[in-house]
């Protein structure tokens, strides 16, 4: 983070004091990352949009006591994750949440090399790669949201690289 | 084939070349998103700022609240100001247009028979010979509709009155007509605040769903609607949106969220208490709890307390904490008190259990925390009392 910008704390503090400006710009600096730490997750663009709306609109309705928070990016993960974690959970019934599900398979694509690998690791080292590469998360951090220990997150982005060295490697 | 385990370099490469095909990807969210989170964060702005600002009104002026003092928290916005509106209006024309159709009748009716009603009706006392007549029409009337303009009948009848009492007869059927119609208005003001209470309103246009929302996000994505529409006809012909559709499918596994609410006896069963003894493996008391009510010590049942923490009672939950209650007992339905007040949002409570000793460690039957629970629900400040009170 620059210095020229504002923390995310001041932001969500002015926006809890009704300046919706900051809240925009928080949006738009954590939109991106969020959607796609969701949508690799999730394996689906559609549903996506509409958790990453969730997770905003309950930003938006709980301001006031984000005043006192700390770490948003922290939070703002951890949203995330409870989130998208119960809608998974939701559709367990269904295919499991390739990351590949809603894009269309074009081979030697390396656009989607990286998400179709992602969808190919075991769901907790996934979510804790992610955490780390999008969220850009401490360990302590991810292991607080996926509610683990931070060995535990260690040992998952461990395999999470070695995989997805290897997944990569065969595709690109 | 033989593999040679990548070097410590060879890994952190992975994270480059994860940035850079991410650089590739052309994945975005969808524009819409950005457009109603925009619109609702300035929503909640201004339902907060409309909210601090009469709650300043109400500090400044510390006297009783003026009626339209009461009705600033309850506009909320713009459309919750057309809501209060809108049946007030309709409210006081349809009582007009009601009292114009039960007088003007009932005057011509008068005029067109007056001997039938002269012998029974007493002449002699024009004002008091009908007072249920009076009173349910024309007083009713006006009373309950002043700004709405005298329709001409009610004009042209109007010097009529005094010269030709309304037939007494006809004043019970009148007066049983036109007090029934005329009811509603009086009815109608105090429907603004029981209609728009958005300072307290729970969530329910928050998860509005793209294809269910605003037109505004529809004109932006009608083929991604159209294509989902197609593809729910397959997969979830049931649920109106994705999104509804999802938290709905999500609810069960957050029992403060699932429609019914959790089944509290008012008196626990013996089972309860045992579930109480044994706390889940993993969740240990805090060390750090300020006043431990000693669950040893605790007989009474504690499904006062249960209540209160779920309605957000405080005297209730006073009352059962002073009546020596296992402050961490689970309820039938598998939960404690201090779970019960995070699902539900009631940051005063969950600050007294905290004070009296609530465990914020204790999970639920089914194994959610009580942080998982404030986390669930975005509820930071809950988060935040439960840090201080030594959650782990």
């Amino acid at each position: 983070m620059t210095n020229m910008e504002e923390d995310d704390e001041t932001l969500i503090g002015r926006y809890a004091h009704g300046d919706a400006a900051a809240f925009d710009q928080l949006y738009r600096r954590y939109e991106l990352s969020v959607w796609r730490y969701l949508e690799r997750n999730v394996g689906d663009q559609d549903t996506s949009d509409d958790l990453l709306q969730e997770i905003w609109f309950a930003l938006a309705r709980n301001a006031a006591s984000l005043e006192s928070v700390t770490r948003f990016r922290t939070r703002l993960f951890t949203l995330a994750h409870d989130r998208m974690t119960d809608s998974i959970r939701a559709r367990a019934a269904k295919a499991s949440p390739a990351a590949t599900a809603s894009r269309p398979a074009v081979a030697h694509d390396p656009a989607n090399a990286l998400p179709r690998a992602i969808g190919q690791l075991p769901r907790e080292q996934r979510e804790a790669y992610l955490l780390q590469i999008e969220g850009q998360l401490s360990l302590g951090d991810i292991a607080e949201i996926t509610e683990s220990t931070v060995d535990t997150v260690q040992s998952r982005l461990q395999l999470a690289r070695l995989k997805l060295h290897e997944l990569l490697n065969e595709k690109t | 084939m033989s593999k040679v385990p990548p070097s410590q370099d060879q890994l952190s490469e992975i994270d480059h070349l994860y940035r850079r095909l991410t650089a590739l990807d052309p994945g975005r969210p969808g524009e819409w998103v950005r457009r109603k989170v925009q619109a609702y964060a300035a929503q909640q702005a201004a339902e907060r700022a409309v909210r601090a600002s009469a709650k300043a009104k109400e500090s400044s002026s510390s006297e009783a609240p003026t009626p339209r003092a009461a009705e600033i928290p309850a506009a909320g916005n713009q459309t919750a100001n057309k809501s209060w509106l809108l049946p007030v209006t309709f409210g006081a024309i349809a009582a007009a247009a009601l009292v114009g159709f039960l007088v003007v009748p009932r005057l011509m009716a008068s005029r067109d028979t007056p001997k039938a009603v002269l012998s029974p009706a007493p002449v002699s006392q024009p004002e008091t010979a009908a007072p249920q007549v009076a009173q349910a029409s024309a007083p009713r009337a006006s009373d309950s509709v002043p700004p709405a303009p005298p329709s001409p009948a009610l004009e042209s009848s109007a010097p009529a009155v005094p010269t030709s009492p309304p037939p007494v007869p006809q004043s019970s059927a009148t007066t049983s007509l036109a007090r029934t119609p005329v009811a509603p208005p009086p009815s109608t003001p105090p429907a603004p605040a029981s209609v728009a209470p958005p300072s307290s309103a729970p969530p329910a246009p928050v998860v509005a769903s793209r294809s269910a929302g605003t037109p505004p996000a529809q004109s932006l994505t009608e083929a991604r609607v159209a294509r989902r529409n197609a593809a729910a006809l397959h997969s979830a012909p049931v649920a109106s949106t994705r999104a509804d559709a999802a938290n709905q499918a999500a609810r069960p596994t957050l029992p403060a969220d699932s429609a019914p609410a959790p089944q509290i006896p008012p008196v626990p069963s013996t089972d309860t208490q045992v579930a109480s003894a044994e706390p889940p493996p993993g969740a240990t008391p805090s060390a750090t709890q300020p006043a431990p009510t000693s669950a040893a010590g605790a007989s009474n049942p504690p499904g006062e307390l249960w209540i209160a923490a779920k309605n957000g009672d405080m005297n209730g939950l006073q009352a059962a904490l002073a009546s020596n209650v296992d402050v961490n007992a689970l309820s039938e339905s598998g939960q404690t008190a201090l779970i019960l007040a995070i699902q539900n949002n009631h940051l005063e409570i969950v600050r007294a259990l905290l004070a009296h000793g609530a465990n914020p460690n204790l999970a639920d039957s089914r194994g959610f925390t009580p942080i998982r629970a404030a986390r669930t629900r975005a509820n930071f400040a809950i988060l935040s009392a439960l840090e201080r009170n030594g959650r782990h």
